[in-house]
């Protein structure tokens, strides 16, 4: 071994790395599609993060100036209605996926042991994506970033003992203003970001230590691969993902070209106004079940049960401790996730026709 | 093969039920219209007194949910109709032709003042009957539209009233650039039907539309070929950016299908070569 990648490799060890995690590396026989939704979900990551650095060389993160410097990259940056399309859409995608990937890992089972700690580090990303998504939300500076950000943060007051400060604290005022916007540009672009992708290094290696759970059997309570046997990762599985990401770079651009209001309500058109609310302020689609909730039942009881789904959704595995995997041999989890599943889609149409 | 299942689950269970349990309760929408006491009695009173409620439905101000109220005063909430249409609940009733100007400009202010400033207006001051914002705009009843200039102003409507020389040609004119202003909206709602943000256009349009608005409600030769000389190059302006946009849109949707292409050739050759990876 010679050469640059030769001295990289003496003091890295990046070929013997690269052996084992790709080119030697094998998946349990039966493993499915599923498996690649997980990199198509890292894929999307990526490439919110290299689209959002090309946004940040035009977008200026100020109140006064924010609005017009997104209308500017929509339609005087060469390219840039491209960049923040596939940036907003990809994200909407994104945290579609991350929503399927969740329910998949908990119908089938995969957060059993030896993998609890990857359900929890999976959970702990997907409230970060919404965290990214919330404050992305707020950034552009219009009527719907004003006003969505001004319930979602009115909501807090809720909480017990603290609820007043919390929202004061969020907001940086009283109310939604200059403060709330830089705390939101700081969470966007360093400490999200950061903390994500933190966590989900450590969600990868979690879900590589222990190896892909394989596809549950009915009457079995296999978990786990024998090292060595199972399908090779390379080329199959890496053909595979690929296949995914492509499908999934289809769907971004086929809205990007073709639907490219599909996430954009009337709102987010309009500059910010303190003065003039719009009738019908909602969050986007993936918060549209927090916002519904609280119009169906008293609102201090509709934050005891979100938080109860949250406290749930982390102690799964904590739950469901028996070595069954299979649905049909763990009916009352399986009940349980369709009906938090029912229960989100029900109430997030609710939500959207209310 | 043991399964073990933990007390917490009933308390998931229970989260889950009364999430089903409140779902029906968001079919119980509250109607703004069965809130309003005018509405509820108007409907079952005699013709003359029952017309103006399905007229209103058609109009411009049910479309921005302005009621009854909004006009006429009084409290939409009171079930006694003395007291509801009391003075104490600030009732205004119909207003005089002397009045009109002033009822309307309440939320109608730039164009009142606009009228109030010209001809028609200074004729009204001195006491000539002259038309004012009902004779046009409610010649259809309650059923006011929005400001259609074409459907409004009409030779067989205002063959006399206008305060100019030669009324026929310059209704001949605002016709002209109304049709304009109706092509330009075409125009901006054709591009942003391809995903275009036009609100900054449709706010062009808007402004250029209240601008020569105002001027004409001066009815005044003065005031109105000024105004319409404007307003035909600020929607000429408005038109050709809109159809910039058209044109930027087609050109996206052929990238689309460019990129969506080469993608699914892609696609296509990654399934082939993990089948011959099999």
């Amino acid at each position: 071994m010679s050469g640059a990648a030769g001295w990289l490799d003496r003091r890295t060890g990046w070929r013997d790395f690269f052996r084992r995690h790709f080119t030697e590396a094998r998946l349990p026989v039966g493993s499915d599609s599923w498996l690649s939704l997980g990199w198509v979900l890292v894929f999307a990551f990526a490439l919110q993060i290299a689209t959002g650095m090309l946004l940040l060389l035009y977008f200026v993160p100020a109140p006064e100036q924010a609005f017009e410097s997104v209308g500017r990259i929509m339609s005087e940056v060469p390219y840039g209605w491209f960049v923040r399309l596939i940036h907003s859409h990809a994200a909407n995608w994104m945290v579609l996926g991350l929503f399927v990937h969740l329910f998949h890992t908990a119908l089938s089972g995969s957060y059993k042991a030896p993998r609890e700690l990857t359900w929890i580090t999976g959970c702990l990303l997907l409230l970060m994506v919404l965290g990214m998504a919330l404050s992305g939300y707020i950034l552009p500076w219009s009527q719907l970033s004003y006003w969505a950000t001004t319930v979602v943060t009115a909501s807090f007051r809720y909480v017990p003992f603290v609820g007043q400060e919390l929202v004061e604290w969020v907001r940086g005022g009283e109310l939604v203003g200059a403060p709330t916007f830089r705390r939101a540009f700081m969470a966007h672009v360093a400490l999200l970001p950061a903390g994500l992708a933190l966590v989900l290094v450590f969600h990868l290696a979690l879900a590589r230590r222990a190896g892909p759970a394989p596809p549950p059997v009915r009457g079995r309570t296999s978990s786990g691969t024998a090292p060595g046997a199972g399908i090779p990762f390379h080329p199959r599985f890496v053909l595979k993902h690929g296949i995914q990401i492509v499908l999934f770079l289809m769907l971004v651009f086929a809205t990007v070209f073709f639907a490219p209001h599909l996430f954009s309500p009337l709102e987010s058109f309009l500059a910010a106004d303190p003065f003039d609310t719009p009738p019908n302020v909602k969050p986007e689609w993936y918060l549209l079940w927090a916002y519904q909730l609280p119009r169906m039942v008293p609102e201090r009881l509709s934050l005891v049960l979100q938080g109860v789904a949250v406290t749930g959704l982390f102690a799964l595995p904590f739950l469901d401790r028996g070595p069954a995997r299979h649905p049909l041999d763990r009916p009352a989890a399986t009940a349980a996730v369709l009906l938090a599943l029912v229960a989100l889609v029900v109430l997030t149409v609710l939500g959207y026709l209310a | 093969m043991t399964r073990r299942l933990h007390p917490l689950w009933g308390l998931q269970l229970v989260w889950a039920l009364l999430l089903a349990a409140a779902a029906p309760g968001a079919a119980q929408l509250l109607d703004p219209e069965a809130e309003s006491t005018c509405i509820t009695c108007h409907e079952q009173e005699e013709e003359e007194l029952a017309v103006p409620v399905p007229e209103w439905r058609e109009s411009v101000h049910a479309l921005h949910e302005v009621s009854c109220d909004g006009c006429h005063g009084g409290d939409p909430r009171e079930q006694d109709a003395d007291l509801s249409m009391s003075e104490e609940a600030g009732f205004l009733d119909n207003p005089s032709w002397t009045e009109m100007t002033d009822y309307c400009g309440v939320c109608h202010e730039g164009i009142a003042e606009s009228y109030r400033l010209g001809y028609l207006g200074r004729n009204l001051r001195e006491g000539v009957r002259v038309a004012t914002c009902a004779t046009c705009h409610m010649a259809d009843g309650h059923r006011i539209v929005e400001s259609r200039p074409e459907e409004i102003l009409t030779a067989e409507r205002c063959p006399h009233c206008l305060g100019v020389d030669d009324p026929q040609s310059e209704l001949a004119r605002l016709h002209e650039v109304r049709a304009l202003e109706l092509a330009t909206a075409a125009q901006v709602r054709a591009a942003g039907d391809k995903g275009m943000d036009v609100m900054g256009l449709d706010a062009g349009r808007r402004a250029a539309h209240a601008s020569w608005m105002l001027s004409v409600h001066r009815f005044h030769d003065e005031f109105i070929e000024p105004a319409l000389r404007v307003a035909r190059a600020e929607l000429a302006e408005v038109r050709s950016t809109a159809i910039e946009y058209e044109r930027r849109a087609d050109e996206r949707r052929r990238y689309g299908a460019v990129v969506l292409g080469a993608l699914g050739m892609l696609l296509v050759s990654l399934v082939l070569m993990r089948r011959a990876s099999k």
